[in-house]
């Protein structure tokens, strides 16, 4: 027989952000538990809402299935006399067991024979086992942060308040701090909260429904969802999408409902960033556009509440948000009050980095930079030079200075600066030169944005290297990877052709008289840094490990070139011959391992009609690949390689590379040095891995 | 409902629940937790209960009395309960309902919010409440006070009085909350805003302010080195809540870099955790 379980945890309001990996988590340590308990069940089910977090588990063996366990005793010789009588040994085993001799066996070991007894042990039920793991796994949940609220001594995320706890119709009575788990539950905070005894799962699912509890937080996305886009067609508008807000609001409510709410029309003249910060950042609202994308002067809620009463509630809401894009426009029109280009001065007095120095000096530096990346790529001096000089000033408006829209920095540079009437590439550039922002952002668009942005993140890898600011393991306070990334992934979609040790080479020059420690030893741990960092950029492109190594062996410099490079390789790995080809070239590799030669043999010196075969067609593909590798056709290059596998295997095969004779020898290797050498201008095939 | 009487029935409401109630604290102070009342008496074991009034001071937050939400000097009506008893949640819903709101038909939320005092080393979880959007309370379960794990937990209840006052009488200016008959809010203390913002912001005497943060200073730290059976405990704290809003002075005035202020905030919880550290030793002394 099974019978279902289920757990309702009931809290004070638990944190929205904690609900979804609390529950992964609970699921997997249910599963365990009753894996090593050895319970069969049909399914797990786990929901939450801040106030409650549920578990259920279908149709659960009511015990466990009994075993029969093998128990060693003293060996033969020692339980029996030579009568066969049992001696003290065999009976004391026996009664410790609580059986009788008779019940005993003698089994052949190892060691010889051995008393044994094949003791049943009968399965624990279902409710007592719970009934001690599950205060245990709810306890072990991790938590951002715990608290303790009472003398018991447990601690949990928010305090619990109410357990229930079901097994079939059973009370499962498990007991957690002062609290024993019974059969009641309450509804909704105010809609209905009086206690409701429950008498089993069915009863359980149908008792929340009319208590104005949807248990399903997949259930509750689905309609807020609904509510929201609803909401928007009814003002002939359309929901900004803002995924993240919706899975919060998700668990910050048991029964959604959807509040629409007015704001004055006069602060449209705000940016449209500003106005959904004050919208979503802090009430948790979303925005409304028009059908050509403009925002409406209109904002949804979801609320918690009962839906009856919905009008003071949006007053409310209308009032707080009021007061907040008044706080906005009186920042948006005191900052606009001098040009953006007015406050550059101001940067002076902007700690980048105690060691590093002022916001301005780094100015000054993204400037230096930004001419040098340009003449490089093609950009317009003046553009780069301007956006530079405007791209950090927007940190000492009142606007990136309140708390809530610092995130938007850069952003509130841009709009500052599209209203002084600057070139919309260099207002558009000030925005970008923070991106990526994270992961998986978007790279800039206009050429100063990228320049800028590649000067600003190598500025600041180079310079907080400079000081000592290496990141390590998971301490990485200046973000020096991620803005590593972002420099990998702006030269890779650029494909500027700059080399990263140049790049180092020049902030370094900038930045050298801050260093705390000699400047060819920072730009060389720099340089280590960003290899790795590209290194990793490839193999999450789903390039193989060795392919990767093998390639940045060669060269990572260039990293657009890299990743034609490992493509190519990638590619290539498919070749029928490719296995065959490496082999070879290992060898040649290994045989060169200790010698130092030059790549020039002598025609007249071969002695073997392998030798001379494998030396024309060297000099064939070098012939046809020289085309290629002006124009970067590494998978071309590749197949012309394939040509050298035959001669170079014939070689090995017929001729002794290490002749008696040196200069034969000499003449051997030299051969196979330049052989090395056409090989290695994709990659340093030697350290691909063949099974 | 007027400004006097929202202060009338949360002083009724939690006498009759059991508070003491006590009376606001005669220094300048950021918060209500600052009142020795909170800040010492939820160390130790003894049970308490208390509630009062406390008018707080945050020179930076000054809008020379324009804004609509924003004041240097407020008011907080401040409830602490230890140990922090199972119901609290409905105890402090129904003390809404004793001021008029009717919770079950607006939108009540408890909005996650871990409060951190750094300059008194203390921290606790719990939310910030809103009512139809509008953050009227801060509830907290306190963990630590002055670097010391609490137990048993106090919990400490804020209502921020003028947010609900203008909530209730429903207008959009702190200025126009209706105090008593004619009397309005702005009446009583549109002047000292006005006066205090410029002060803080303009005229603050900086040299003489770090001045007299370094007397009080040395005179918290004398006072705690006495060798006498009864430490002056309350004396020396006074001086550490002196410090803590002289700098919230020099803060307002702009005349801390970021850097001193992350050292000056580290000088007040010092000063902050002897108190707490003397504090605890006495009661410990007292009770064997």
């Amino acid at each position: 027989m099974s019978q279902d379980l289920l757990l309702e945890v009931g809290t004070e309001e638990i944190p929205a952000g904690y609900l979804p990996p609390a529950l992964a988590q609970l699921h997997e340590r249910i599963k365990a538990v009753l894996q090593s308990e050895r319970l069969a069940y049909a399914d797990i089910c786990t929901f939450a809402t801040p106030r409650r977090i549920v578990l259920h588990v279908a149709k659960v063996a009511e015990k466990q299935e009994d075993i029969v366990q093998e128990i060693q005793g003293p060996a033969k010789r020692v339980a029996f006399d030579d009568a066969g009588q049992p001696t003290k040994a065999a009976i004391g085993f026996a009664k410790g067991k609580g059986v009788t001799v008779e019940d005993l066996e003698i089994k052949e070991t190892e060691k010889g024979e051995y008393v044994t007894l094949q003791q049943k042990i009968s399965g624990k039920t279902t409710l007592e086992i719970m009934t001690h793991a599950l205060p245990e796994v709810l306890l072990n949940l991790n938590f951002p942060k715990t608290m303790r609220w009472d003398d018991s001594g447990i601690t949990f995320t928010r305090p619990i308040r109410w357990l229930m706890c079901l097994f079939g119709e059973t009370v499962v009575p498990l007991k957690l701090g002062r609290l024993t788990a019974g059969n009641i539950t309450y509804g909704h905070r105010f809609m209905s909260p009086e206690p409701k005894t429950i008498e089993n799962v069915d009863y359980y699912w149908a008792v929340m429904k009319e208590s104005y509890v949807i248990l399903n937080p997949k259930e509750r996305r689905h309609r807020i969802h609904k509510m929201l886009d609803e909401a928007a067609e009814r003002h002939q508008g359309k929901l900004v999408p803002n995924e993240d807000l919706i899975d919060t609001v998700t668990y910050l409510v048991e029964f959604p409902s959807v509040v629409t709410g007015k704001f004055d029309p006069k602060f449209l003249n705000l940016p449209d960033k500003i106005i959904i910060a004050a919208l979503d950042e802090h009430q948790k609202c979303f925005a409304v556009t028009d059908e050509h994308g403009k925002l409406k002067p209109l904002f949804l809620n979801i609320i918690g509440s009962n839906p009856e009463y919905k009008s003071r509630v949006i007053a409310g809401n209308e009032r707080v948000l009021a007061a907040r894009l008044e706080d906005a426009n009186f920042f948006f029109t005191e900052d606009t009050k001098t040009p953006l280009a007015t406050k550059v001065e101001r940067l002076k007095g902007v700690t980048f980095q105690a060691d590093l120095g002022s916001v301005y000096e780094k100015m000054e530096r993204i400037q230096s930079l930004g001419q040098t990346i340009a003449e490089r790529c093609d950009a317009n001096p003046e553009w780069v030079s301007r956006a530079a000089l405007l791209c950090k000033a927007d940190l000492v408006t009142l606007m990136v200075g309140e708390k809530e829209y610092a995130k938007l920095q850069g952003y509130i540079g841009m709009e500052y600066a599209l209203k002084d009437g600057e070139n919309p590439v260099v207002a558009k550039a000030i925005n970008e030169h923070y991106m990526p922002r994270f992961a998986d952002d978007t790279l800039p668009e206009t050429l100063p944005g990228a320049i800028i942005s590649i000067a600003d993140k190598i500025d600041t890898i180079v310079g907080c290297f400079g000081v000592g600011l290496v990141p390590s393991g998971s301490q990485d306070p200046y973000a020096l990877r991620r803005q590593a990334t972002g420099v990998i992934r702006i030269l890779l979609d650029r494909e500027f052709e700059i080399r990263l040790s140049d790049l180092v080479q020049w902030a370094s020059t900038l930045l050298h008289p801050k260093f705390k420690a000699k400047a060819d030893t920072v730009q060389a741990q720099v340089i280590d840094f960003l290899q790795q960092r590209l290194e990793t950029i490839l193999t999450n492109l789903g390039f193989a490990y060795d392919e990767v190594d093998a390639t940045l062996a060669s060269d990572f410099n260039t990293v657009h070139d890299a990743l034609k490079r490992v493509r190519a390789v990638s590619e290539f790995r498919q070749h029928p011959d490719f296995e065959a080809l490496i082999t070879g070239f290992k060898r040649v590799v290994n045989i060169l391992k200790n010698a130092e030669v030059a790549n020039n043999p002598d025609e007249n010196l071969f002695t073997e009609e392998s030798e001379r075969r494998l030396f024309k067609a060297l000099v064939a593909v070098e012939k046809n690949i020289g085309n290629l590798v002006k124009t970067k056709d590494y998978p071309q290059i590749l197949k012309q390689l394939v040509m050298l596998r035959t001669p170079i295997d014939t070689l090995f095969d017929e001729v002794m590379v290490m002749a008696e004779d040196e200069a034969v020898r000499e003449n051997r290797l030299r051969l196979l040095a330049r052989v090395r050498q056409v090989f290695t201008q994709v990659a340093d095939f030697s350290r691909i891995v063949i099974s | 409902m007027d400004f006097q009487s929202i202060i009338f029935n949360l002083q009724q409401y939690w006498a009759d629940y059991g508070c003491i109630i006590r009376q606001p604290y005669d220094l300048e102070m950021g918060a209500g937790t600052f009142h020795p009342a909170t800040f010492l008496w939820a160390l130790g074991e003894k049970e308490w209960k208390t509630a009062y009034v406390q008018p707080s001071r945050r020179p930076k937050d000054g809008r020379y009395g324009e804004n609509p939400n924003r004041m240097q000097h407020f008011f907080q009506y401040q409830v602490l309960l230890k140990p922090s008893p199972d119901d609290i949640q409905d105890l402090y819903l129904n003390s809404l309902r004793e001021l008029g709101v009717e919770v079950d038909k607006h939108d009540v939320r408890f909005i996650e919010d871990d409060w951190e005092s750094p300059t008194l080393g203390a921290w606790g979880l719990g939310w910030q409440v809103w009512l139809d959007g509008i953050e009227i309370s801060q509830f907290t379960y306190f963990q630590q006070v002055a670097g010391f794990d609490l137990n048993p937990i106090s919990v400490e209840l804020t209502y921020g009085l003028e947010r609900i006052a203008m909530y209730i009488q429903n207008v959009d200016d702190f200025k126009k909350i209706k105090w008593v008959g004619n009397f309005t809010y702005g009446d009583v203390y549109f002047d000292p805003e006005y006066e205090h913002s410029t002060y803080n912001f303009e005229v603050a005497d900086t040299a003489m302010l770090f001045n007299l943060f370094d007397m009080y200073e040395r005179e918290t730290q004398r006072l705690l080195a006495l060798e006498q059976e009864h430490p002056l405990i309350h004396p020396a704290y006074e001086m550490t809540m002196k410090c803590s809003h002289l700098f919230n002075l020099l803060d307002a005035r702009g005349a801390i870099s970021v850097t001193e202020r992350v050292r000056f905030i580290g000088r007040v919880r010092n000063l902050a955790r002897k108190v707490a550290r003397a504090y605890v030793g006495y009661q410990q002394q007292v009770a064997a």
